[in-house]
C-alpha cells in the first residue's frame, strides 16, 4: 500500500468513525431504555409537565427527524444550551478547554519524563533489584483509584504539611489571571513575566498534575521497559556490540530511536486516559476545565452539557488517534510500506 | 512480563483505530517454557491471590464480626476516628466505616464479576461471528467497535449511565458496553486464524453446519486470550464503577459501595478526617492489585505464545 493510499484510507475511516460517534451520542439519549423526560421531570411530575418537556426536547417528533436535527446542529457546531449556565454548551466547553489542556499536558510531561527514563533504566538492569522495584511502582500505580490518590495527596500536602495551596481552582483568589495568550495560565504568566501569577498557577497545578502524572507513569514505565528490552535483544544491537560500540553509545544512538515508536503508542493511550481521568481529578481539585464542567452538569441533570462534553472528548480522541497514526508513517518506514 | 522476542514490539505496532492484523502463524512456545513462566510469576501471583482472598474474607465474614448496620445513621457517634469499637472510624452520619467497607465488598465484587461476564459473553459472540463470517458482517461489526473505541472507556460508561439513570443494573450495563470492544477484537483476531486451521476444514468436510463449526469447534479455542483479558477487566471494572459512583453517576448513596464511601469522605479530607475515604480506597487498591497480579500469573501460564 502506498503512503498516499494509506493516508486516504485512514482519513476515510476517521470520517466514518466520526459519523458513528455522533450517532452513538444521539443513541445514548434516544434509543437506550433510559427516559430523559422521566429523569428531567423527576418522580412527581404530572403528565402535562412530561408532555411539555417532551415537546421542549423535540421528542414528540419521529426519531429520524430528531436525528437529522441533531446531526445538523452538531455539524453547525451547535451542541445545545446548558440549563445551568444559560450559555451555549459549545462556548462553555471552549472557554474551559485551556484549563484541561494545561493539566493534561503537565501530567503527560511528568509521566513521560519520570516514567520513560525509569522504564529504560529498569530494562538496562533487567532482572535486578532496581528492575523489580520499578515494576512494583508501575503495578501499584496501575491499581490505584485515581480520585482516591488525589484525596490522599490533598490530605498530606495541604492538610498535614501545609505545602500546597487549598485544592480549589487554578489560582489563589487574590491573584488575577495573566493576560490571555494561550489560556494556559503557566505559559501565559511566563510569557508576560507575571511572576506572582506564575507562582500561584504552578502551586495550584502541582497536586493535580502529580495525581494524574503518577497514574500515567505506569504506562510509560511498562512501555519503555518492554520496548527497550525488545530493542536490546535484537540482532542489530548484537551487531553493534560485536563491532565494539560501548553500551552508552548503543543506548543513545540505536536503541532509543527505535523505542520511540512505542512511545508514540503510549502517548495515544495516555491522552485518552487523561481525557477521562480529568473528570475525577478536576472534580476533586475544583479545576475549572471541561471535566469539572461535566461533573457539574451531571449533578445538575444538565443533559445538553453532558452530551456536548462526551461528544467533544470523543472527537478530540478520534483526531488524536488519527494524528498518532499519521505520525507513525513519518517515524517508522516499515508501517508506510507494510 | 515476558521477554519480548526481538523486535516484536516495533513490528506489532498496528495503527489503533484500524482493525488489528491477525498473526498469520503465531509462534507457539513449548510447555517447558510455559512452566518456567509459571514459576517466575508465581510469587507475584500468589500475592495477588492472597489479596483477593483477604477481600473476599472481608466481604463475607466482615459484617458478622461487628454489630453495626452499614446503612442506618447513628447521630451519637459522628465522624469518630478509628478506635477499638469502630475499627475504621465512623462517617458524618455516624455509620461504622468497617461495616460499610465490608458490605461494599460484596457489592463491588458482584458488580465487577457481572460487568466482566457481560462484556466477555457479548464481546466473544460478536467477535466470534465477525471473525468467522468475515466479509460485510465483519466490516459492519468492526466499524461499530471503532465507534465504541472512539470514546475513552470511562467517558463512554459515564455518558451511558448519565442517560440511563443511576441504578446498579445500569452501571453494570454501561461499564460492560465500554469494555466489550476489547473482547470483540481479541476473539475476532483469534477466530481469523482459527478458521483457516485444518481441523476447521475437516469439520466442514464431514458435514458440520457453519454455526456448529463456529460455536462448538472454533470458539472454545478462541476464548483463552479473552479470559486473560477478563482478569484485567475485573480490576478496571471496579475502578470505573467506583469512579462513577464517586462522581454521583454510579451506585447511589446511601448504598455501601467503595466509590460512594470515598465520596462521602471527600469533603472531610481538607479538615483532616482521613479515615472515611482512606479505608475504602485501600480496599479498592488491594482488590485491583489482586486481580492484576493474579491475572498476570494466569496470562503467563495460560497463553501459548
Amino acid at each position: 500500500m502506498t503512503l498516499r493510499r494509506y493516508v486516504l484510507r485512514r482519513l476515510a475511516l476517521t470520517a466514518v468513525t466520526l459519523v458513528g460517534v455522533i450517532l452513538a451520542v444521539f443513541a445514548m439519549t434516544r434509543i437506550l431504555p433510559g427516559d430523559p423526560v422521566a429523569v428531567k421531570a423527576g418522580t412527581y411530575a404530572t403528565d402535562e409537565v412530561r408532555a411539555s418537556i417532551r415537546k421542549e426536547l423535540g421528542l414528540d417528533k419521529p426519531v429520524p427527524v430528531q436525528l437529522a436535527t441533531y446531526v445538523g446542529n452538531v455539524l453547525k457546531g451547535d451542541f445545545g444550551r446548558s440549563t445551568r449556565s444559560g450559555h451555549p454548551v459549545r462556548d462553555d466547553l471552549f472557554n474551559r478547554l485551556p484549563a484541561t489542556v494545561e493539566l493534561a499536558l503537565a501530567a503527560l510531561l511528568v509521566g513521560a519524563l519520570v516514567g520513560g527514563p525509569l522504564g529504560i533504566w529498569a530494562a538496562l538492569r533487567r532482572g535486578g533489584r532496581l528492575d523489580a522495584a520499578v515494576q512494583q511502582v508501575a503495578i501499584l500505580s496501575a491499581a490505584m483509584p485515581l480520585f482516591w490518590f488525589g484525596l490522599v495527596l490533598i490530605f498530606f500536602f495541604y492538610h498535614l504539611w501545609g505545602i500546597a495551596p487549598p485544592p480549589v481552582g487554578r489560582l489563589a483568589t487574590n491573584i488575577a489571571p495573566p493576560t490571555h495568550l494561550t489560556g494556559l495560565y503557566t505559559v501565559d504568566a511566563l510569557l508576560t513575566a507575571n511572576w506572582s501569577a506564575l507562582r500561584s498557577a504552578l502551586g495550584h497545578l502541582a497536586l493535580p498534575t502529580l495525581a494524574l502524572g503518577v497514574a500515567v507513569m505506569a504506562s510509560f514505565i511498562k512501555m519503555a521497559r518492554s520496548a527497550m528490552i525488545g530493542v536490546l535483544d535484537s540482532d542489530y544491537i548484537l551487531a553493534a556490540k560485536s563491532l565494539g560500540l560501548s553500551d552508552r553509545e548503543i543506548v543513545w544512538q540505536d536503541a532509543l530511536k527505535n523505542a520511540l515508536v512505542s512511545l508514540l503508542t503510549v502517548v495515544g493511550i495516555v491522552l485518552g486516559y487523561l481525557l477521562a481521568g480529568n473528570v475525577l481529578i478536576e472534580t476533586i481539585f475544583a479545576w475549572p476545565g471541561i471535566g469539572y464542567y461535566a461533573w457539574n452538569a451531571l449533578t445538575g441533570s444538565d443533559y445538553d452539557a453532558i452530551q456536548g462534553f462526551v461528544l467533544l472528548v470523543a472527537i478530540v480522541y478520534v483526531f488524536l488517534n488519527l494524528a498518532i497514526d499519521l505520525a507513525y508513517t513519518v517515524i517508522d518506514p516499515r508501517i508506510r510500506l507494510g | 512480563m515476558a521477554a519480548t522476542p526481538s523486535n516484536a514490539q516495533a513490528i506489532s505496532v498496528s495503527p489503533p483505530g484500524s482493525a488489528a492484523a491477525p498473526d498469520a502463524a503465531p509462534s507457539r512456545i513449548s510447555w517447558q517454557a510455559r512452566l518456567r513462566r509459571w514459576r517466575r510469576t508465581r510469587a507475584a501471583g500468589l500475592v495477588g491471590v492472597a489479596a483477593l482472598a483477604a477481600i473476599v474474607l472481608l466481604a463475607i465474614v466482615g459484617p458478622l464480626l461487628i454489630p453495626f448496620d452499614p446503612i442506618k445513621p447513628n447521630p451519637s457517634v459522628i465522624t469518630q476516628p478509628p478506635s477499638a469499637t469502630h475499627w475504621m472510624g465512623t462517617d458524618q452520619y455516624g455509620r461504622d466505616i468497617f461495616a460499610r467497607v465490608a458490605a461494599a465488598g460484596r457489592l463491588d465484587l458482584t458488580v465487577a464479576i457481572s460487568v466482566t461476564a457481560l462484556a466477555l459473553t457479548i464481546g466473544s459472540l460478536i467477535g466470534g461471528v465477525a471473525g468467522y463470517m468475515g466479509g460485510i458482517v465483519d466490516d459492519v461489526a468492526m466499524r461499530f467497535i471503532d465507534v465504541l473505541l472512539a470514546f475513552p472507556a470511562f467517558i463512554l460508561a459515564l455518558g451511558i449511565t448519565a442517560m440511563l439513570g443511576n441504578e446498579a443494573r445500569n452501571v453494570v450495563i454501561a461499564v460492560a458496553i465500554a469494555y466489550m470492544p476489547y473482547f470483540v477484537r481479541i476473539v475476532r483476531g483469534e477466530m481469523l486464524s482459527l478458521r483457516e486451521a485444518e481441523y476447521a476444514a475437516a469439520a466442514k468436510c464431514v458435514g458440520n453446519p457453519r454455526p456448529r463449526i463456529m460455536g462448538y469447534h472454533l470458539l472454545p479455542n478462541a476464548l483463552p486470550p479473552a479470559f486473560v483479558q477478563a482478569t484485567l477487566t475485573l480490576g478496571w471494572g471496579i475502578l470505573d464503577v467506583a469512579g462513577l459512583s464517586f462522581l454521583g453517576v454510579g451506585i447511589k448513596p446511601p448504598t455501601a459501595e467503595w466509590g460512594v464511601i470515598i465520596g462521602d469522605g471527600a469533603q472531610y479530607i481538607n479538615s483532616g478526617q482521613w479515615w472515611i475515604s482512606v479505608f475504602p480506597g485501600l480496599a479498592i487498591l488491594i482488590t485491583v492489585l489482586g486481580f492484576n497480579l493474579a491475572g498476570d500469573w494466569v496470562r503467563e501460564s495460560v497463553l501459548r505464545r
